[in-house]
């Protein structure tokens, strides 16, 4: 290992097995640090490809994600970090495939529990091909202002408390990720802040070592003091000891081992490691200190004075002249996420879209207040939802049962008429349900089932207006338009339509009021007299009884009964019905297993 | 996070350190009848043995497996050393016993179902499930083989001597020169020269040269196989007709391998292990019981050290060492208090979180309402440092609970030493 800085400014990663938060503090840390480009390359993210929407800073960026490390290495070249957050499982596996990876430099592994003998494996690969391995089981390291690996240093309000955002003098390295957010509070605390800090990982075999480190930061121009936080168990002290002894590191090193209280316990452990005995002593808190303080490090004489020990050996070398000051610049604010900033109430932001029907956010669904459990309990009908849905009111029973009858009577109209015709063709053709219904539905319009939403607007029109029938058949006939609602194919004055009288029967019984119908049925003698199939038809019957429904049961105001006309409701009462009828062709057709529709050169004219 | 990458650290600085906790924890440990059985699995010689857990079953193998031999080796299985020096709560005089094969019987019954404690155990003993009945053997050579995970070499890393019987450290200060370290390719794995170094390092007096080849090879298969992080023969022994058997053995498993590893890690046998700790473990805590009187909850294994360091300087002594980890869920906390108050050793609790990567205001509700689901009746030490330090001491202040705030974690362990003297 040895030689000098891992990362820069412009170090870029990959960072395999996408998580959101890393990669955001990510992002977030380079904003801080005002970077030009985003840290993180490319995401490796087995099986699937595409982008990931990320911020940085205040804009979104998309990183690409890639399905395997070999074709992420080729497509970023410069990314010479790899970051797995692979599980233990599988985080030796893709460690192995990332360090055989020409462009790749630095592989940090988060995963806890690997395999030790897997450990193993990448030490000695990374050692015979010059590259570094950080960890397992680390949060990873970071370099102030420059680049940092994944979650280290916690959230960015800790981020910038310890000025992580820019360089300082110090290179720190310890086991514990945990320690080091501790440490790097201390260092910004009591000195210029940090240089670089890395957190080597708690594994028994960690792929860089304490010392590497060190030797590192010795190599590091702008690193003037080093902070190393040993632990008990292991010899790594010892080859920090060693380097010191042999004048290997230049720069004043302050160091703890942690782990001084464990000679409190007497029990004799049942260890059979074969080294661990006679190890035991060598690898005790107390005797690394002590070994360290004699190899000339500065050591306190407990963790809580380390501190002061970081900040007098900090403060000799700024009296030595041997430390530059520091150029302080205010990092840019991150911007909040909405989310939470609308959370803490920070921010207010208009909302696009207002509903007023129905409200899905609470226990259960509410359609214009009325709770889910209230509709199905107190056996509410079609009827009732629709008058909920659309008219935002329980409307009384008659009303509701008077639009459930126009539903059964509008559902369907044989397979003849243009809706239900298109929609068988489109069965045949082998078309989804959603197609066949809505080929059905694109020929309701004015000459097919628009007559209800028409005949309602007339006849109202023509009532309010006081125009005696006479008067609205002569007028529509100079305008040029047939009266909508009267006229029947078939149907005669001597030979009703039964749906017509059905219709009549059922409001004349319910209705307080049928003042619209009466006035058809005046309407209707009079066009009667002119032929014998004006006769006035469901649409008409459908189109009038409903404005006695609006107007008579005292639910609507004027205004409210206008709108309701005007918008369309009654065709969308004809396209609810026949959605039905137009759903049951297509099913009808498909199970019938019709073949393609081809109409027949017989029934076509051909002419010029 | 943060929680799992330290999870595993401070076990194996304890483990390799070794000298405060009273018994290996996490590090799989199995019984010695079931580390015969896998070694005869693999083709290791190993001492004809069979393990009985009633005196009925004891009968019927002496019957079946033993039906000629005169004496018989009468093992107590705990996982624990130093059984042969350990005292029975029912007065037996140790562990192990060499007895007339009609003794066997009797001795075994005052065995099953008793509390042995050895220097190992700790005062509270362990109980004995089953007994290993073993052939005596006549040994005319002992030697010493291991296989480590070795730090220098990256890789698997044999340690041999053709003398045995007494601990590797012994025998490095006594025989220095007849202790020979193979380092093993860990790519490769061990090759027939590799394994014939090693035999000429233990140079067996009568054991034929390619056989005592074979079983270092068939020794090392078991090591790589089994994820084995310690693999320790002592002694490798030669019995009178020139056999090589493994007469005691340790073995060691990589707990990080237990997902590749059920059938190994089925062994395990939690009568063995600290209640404290089995609870800990339900709750993916990271849990080590000692002896002190301060408990301890802390976010971070490196943490959780300087803390039972400090502690220990201001004249307290810990009760544990517990981790919550970086992103303690509420329910972890309230799992850790109940832990802790349910020790009757704990005088005190000290609780040092550092909020790096949760918000000290979150950690704080967390402590306040773990605290109200668990009855506390010891003072509560509480010290919160990092992001929203201060909304978590108001909070902490507010809450109405006797929890005492402390400034840094010097003055928290201050007032957790002076709180036990109240």
């Amino acid at each position: 290992m040895a030689t000098g800085q891992l990362f820069s400014r412009t170090t870029q990663a990959l960072f395999y097995n996408y998580k959101q938060l890393p990669i955001q503090r990510m992002l977030d840390f380079d904003f801080l640090c005002g970077r030009e480009t985003p840290s993180v390359a490319g995401i490796i993210n087995p099986g699937s490809e595409g982008f990931q929407k990320l911020f940085f800073g205040q804009e979104e960026i998309a990183i690409p994600v890639h399905s395997s490390i070999e074709a992420s290495c080729a497509t970023h070249p410069t990314a010479d970090v790899f970051i797995n957050f692979a599980s233990y499982r599988s985080a030796a596996a893709s460690s192995m495939a990332a360090l055989k990876q020409p462009t790749i430099r630095v592989v940090a592994i988060i995963a806890e529990g690997v395999p030790e003998s897997d450990t193993k494996q990448l030490i000695a690969y990374a050692r015979a091909n010059n590259k570094v391995v950080i960890g397992p089981a680390t949060v990873g390291g970071i370099q102030a202002g420059a680049f940092k690996i994944g979650d280290t240093a916690g959230t960015i309000d800790n981020i910038i408390h310890c000025k992580l955002y820019r360089p300082g003098s110090v290179g720190f390295v310890s086991k514990s990720g945990g320690m080091s957010n501790e440490l790097y509070n201390t260092v910004a605390r009591v000195t210029d802040g940090l240089f670089e800090g890395i957190a080597i990982g708690g594994d028994v075999f960690p792929g860089s070592t304490l010392s590497d480190h060190v030797l590192r930061f010795n190599n590091i121009p702008q690193v003037k003091l080093i902070v190393v936080l040993g632990e008990l168990g292991g010899r790594d002290e010892y080859s920090l000891v060693e380097a010191l002894k042999q004048g290997k590191v230049t720069k004043p090193v302050v160091a703890w081992v942690s782990g001084t209280c464990a000679r409190l316990f007497k029990s004799e452990v049942q260890f059979g490691h074969a080294g661990a005995k006679s190890g035991g002593e060598m690898e005790s808190a107390q005797a690394k200190n002590q070994a360290l303080r004699d190899a000339g490090a500065v050591v306190p004489t407990s963790y809580e004075a380390l501190e002061i020990a970081i900040k007098e050996t900090f403060e000799k070398l700024v009296e030595e002249g041997k430390i530059a000051p520091v150029k302080e610049f205010k990092p840019p604010q991150i911007p909040e996420d909405l989310n939470s900033a609308i959370k803490s109430g920070k921010v207010r932001a208009p909302t696009h879209i207002i509903s007023t029907i129905s409200d899905d956010r609470g226990e259960e669904p509410c359609y214009a207040g009325v709770p889910m459990s209230s509709i199905v309990e107190q056996g509410y009908g079609v009827g009732d939802v629709i008058s909920l849905l659309w008219f935002k009111r329980s409307l009384p029973s008659y009303c509701t049962k008077f639009i459930e009858i126009c539903i059964m009577l509008c559902a369907d109209h044989g397979p003849c008429v243009s809706g239900a015709h298109n929609s068988i063709v489109t069965a045949r053709a082998g078309k989804d349900l959603v197609s066949c219904l809505v080929a059905g539905l694109l020929t309701i319009g004015p000459r097919f089932g628009g007559a209800v939403d028409d005949a309602a607007r007339y006849f109202k029109d023509a009532y309010d207006r006081n125009l005696t029938p006479y008067e609205f058949v002569e007028s529509m006939k100079k305008k040029g338009i047939r009266v909508p609602g009267i006229g029947h194919r078939i149907k005669r004055g001597d030979n009703r339509d039964k749906r017509v009288e059905l219709l009549q029967a059922f409001a004349r019984t319910h209705f307080p009021s049928v003042k619209y119908m009466e006035y058809a049925v005046q309407v209707e003698t009079y066009t009667l007299s002119k032929a014998n199939n004006l006769v006035l038809n469901v649409d008409g019957a459908i189109g009038t009884l409903f404005l006695d429904l609006l107007a008579g049961s005292g639910m609507f105001t004027k205004p409210e009964i206008d709108e309701i006309v005007e918008i369309g409701y009654l065709n969308g009462l004809f396209v609810l019905a026949r959605s039905i009828g137009l759903i049951g062709h297509t099913f009808d057709q498909k199970r019938l297993k019709q073949p393609l529709y081809r109409h027949p050169w017989e029934d076509v004219l051909y002419t010029k | 996070m943060v929680r799992g990458l330290l999870k595993q650290l401070t076990f194996r600085s304890l483990s390799v350190a070794g000298k405060w906790q009273q018994q290996q924890l996490r590090r799989l440990n199995i019984h010695e009848y079931q580390g015969a059985e896998l070694m005869s699995k693999y083709g290791v010689n190993v001492p004809k043995g069979v393990a009985a857990g009633s005196v009925d079953e004891v009968k019927k193998a002496i019957q079946d497996v033993f039906p000629k031999e005169s004496e018989l080796v009468v093992k107590s299985q705990v996982l624990a050393g130093g059984r042969g020096l350990g005292t029975f709560k029912n007065g037996l005089k140790g562990g192990v016993h060499i007895v007339p094969t009609n003794q066997a019987e009797d001795i075994a019954g005052k065995m099953l179902g008793q509390i042995l404690v050895t220097k190992q155990t700790g005062p509270q003993g362990k109980i004995v499930s089953k007994v290993y009945l073993c052939q005596k053997l006549s040994l005319v050579n002992e030697m010493y083989f291991s296989i480590i995970l070795d730090r220098k070499s990256a890789g698997p890393l044999i340690i041999a001597c053709a003398k045995g019987g007494t601990s590797i450290e012994d025998l490095a200060e006594k025989f220095p020169d007849q202790i020979i370290k193979v380092p093993i390719d860990v790519f490769t794995g061990i090759t027939d020269e590799d394994a014939a170094k090693v035999v000429d390092g233990l140079a067996p007096k009568g054991a034929d040269r390619n056989s005592s080849i074979d079983q270092v090879k068939k020794l090392y298969k078991l090591f790589s196989e089994t994820d084995c992080t310690l693999l320790e023969i002592n002694p490798l022994a030669e019995t009178a007709d020139n056999q090589l058997v493994a007469a005691d053995a340790k073995l060691n498993f990589d707990d990080n391998a237990a997902y590749r590893q059920k059938e190994i890690f089925a062994l395990r046998d939690p009568s063995q292990e600290d209640p404290r700790e089995v609870a800990a473990a339900k709750a993916d805590l990271n849990y080590i019981g000692l002896d002190g009187e301060i408990g301890c909850m802390v976010n971070g294994a490196g943490l959780a050290m300087a803390t039972m360091d400090i502690i220990k300087l201001h004249g307290g002594t810990p009760a544990n060492f517990l981790d919550v980890g970086g992103n303690a869920s509420e329910n972890q906390v309230v799992e850790a208090f109940k832990i802790l108050t349910s020790d009757e050793k704990v005088k005190a609790i000290l609780v040092n979180i550092f909020g790096g990567i949760m918000k000290c205001d979150v950690i704080a509700s967390g402590i306040v309402n773990a605290a109200k689901q668990v009855k506390l009746e010891v003072p509560v030490v509480v010290r919160l440092e990092g992001t929203n330090v201060d909304q978590g001491k108001t909070i902490l202040k507010e809450s109405g609970m006797a929890l005492i705030t402390a400034e840094d974690l010097d003055d928290a362990a201050d007032k957790a030493v002076k709180a036990l003297t109240k």
